[in-house]
């Protein structure tokens, strides 16, 4: 049974209200997991039609990385559209289709330790949780999930830039 | 359950001006970093309504000063009706913003953090015991650096809001 130590103690949360591009914000979040080799999985796109103010669109991603036989990363990141209606605007003298209402993007990340499930019997899982929570607690919380952290939060100020949001800097590594 | 010591709680600051948003964001970013501090935003909002732009931001970054302490500052920050505007200083012409702002500070001191001392009463006694009477003058120490942490960013954010009125940069 695998152990899952989450990265921090709450969810990071973007929100917005305003006019935006929503097929861009989706190849801005799906390009940042390709550019990092992540294993993209897509467990819900849901477009609903609900009110005569727009749609409401839901999509929750859930990639993962394989970092060696023993640590894998997983993010889960969770948005919520209301009010999607699109019409042609042009921006940077370009047409394309831009949307006017809210939205919020929830990210969140694990880190998964013994993801093939090697450590099966009762002594072997304690052997595991005193591993990673005792022994060995600062080697994985430094290498790995300070790691996962910074990149959750490249991954919030990505959506930020291309938001255009006068908060989209991180002085903490830039890329 | 690590035992969480409010410091100051509730300390306002306002400000109605000139405000140029992405300066400020990156100079309470930076200063948090120089100073050792881990990232941790709570809430970054942006919504735009008829009177302009509300931006709805709350960070409480947090400093592990040793394996049983933990210094946060919480920083909440509301900034109301805001607007774009020229300005021309020294023959240039500038873009920046400006609008109401509400700053919230809070100073946090965290102990037993990673709950090594709540697994037993036993072992709560004798952290109870140890912190109230053994190691006051650690922890006080501690406090301070947290509290002079704190004026050193109000500091910070009041110079670099009225350098903007004042128009010396």
């Amino acid at each position: 049974m695998s152990l899952e130590v989450p990265i921090g103690e709450k969810h990071l949360e973007i929100r917005y209200t305003g006019v935006y591009d929503i097929g861009g914000v989706y190849n801005t979040i799906r390009t940042w997991f390709d550019m990092r080799r992540y294993d993209y999985m897509e467990t819900l796109n849901k477009d609903k039609v609900s009110t005569v103010f727009g749609n409401e669109v839901e999509w929750k991603m859930t990639p993962e990385q394989k970092i060696d036989g023993f640590i894998k990363y997983k993010i889960s990141v969770d948005t919520h559209f209301y009010d999607v209606k699109e019409f042609d605007a042009v921006v940077d003298g370009q047409k394309t289709k831009m949307t006017n209402g809210k939205f919020w993007i929830k990210i969140n990340g694990t880190v998964e330790f013994d993801w093939q499930d090697k450590f099966k019997t009762p002594f072997a899982k304690w052997a595991l949780n005193f591993l990673v929570k005792e022994l060995f607690k600062r080697y994985y919380r430094y290498k790995y999930i300070y790691k996962l952290n910074e990149d959750l939060y490249d991954l919030q100020t990505e959506i930020k830039k291309f938001l255009k949001m006068e908060i989209a800097s991180n002085a903490y590594y830039t890329t | 359950m690590p035992e969480v010591k409010a410091l100051t709680y509730g300390e306002a600051m306002n400000y109605t001006g000139l405000i140029n948003v992405e300066d400020l964001y990156k100079l309470i970013d930076k200063w948090f970093r120089d100073h050792g501090y881990k990232r941790n935003e709570l809430w970054s909002f942006e919504e735009v309504f008829e009177d302009g732009k509300q931006i709805t931001l709350k960070l409480q970054p947090f400093k592990e000063a040793s394996d049983y302490i933990k210094m946060e500052i919480r920083i909440s920050a509301t900034l109301k009706k805001l607007t774009e505007v020229v300005i021309e200083r020294k023959g240039l012409k500038y873009k920046t913003m400006k609008g109401e702002a509400h700053f919230v500070f809070d100073t946090f001191v965290v102990t037993d953090y990673e709950g090594h001392w709540e697994t037993k009463p036993i072992y709560f006694f004798f952290k109870t015991v140890a912190e109230k009477f053994l190691y006051r003058s650690y922890i006080d120490n501690f406090k301070d650096a947290l509290l002079r942490d704190k004026e050193d960013i109000k500091h910070e954010i009041r110079k670099f809001l009225n350098m903007q009125r004042l128009g010396d940069y």
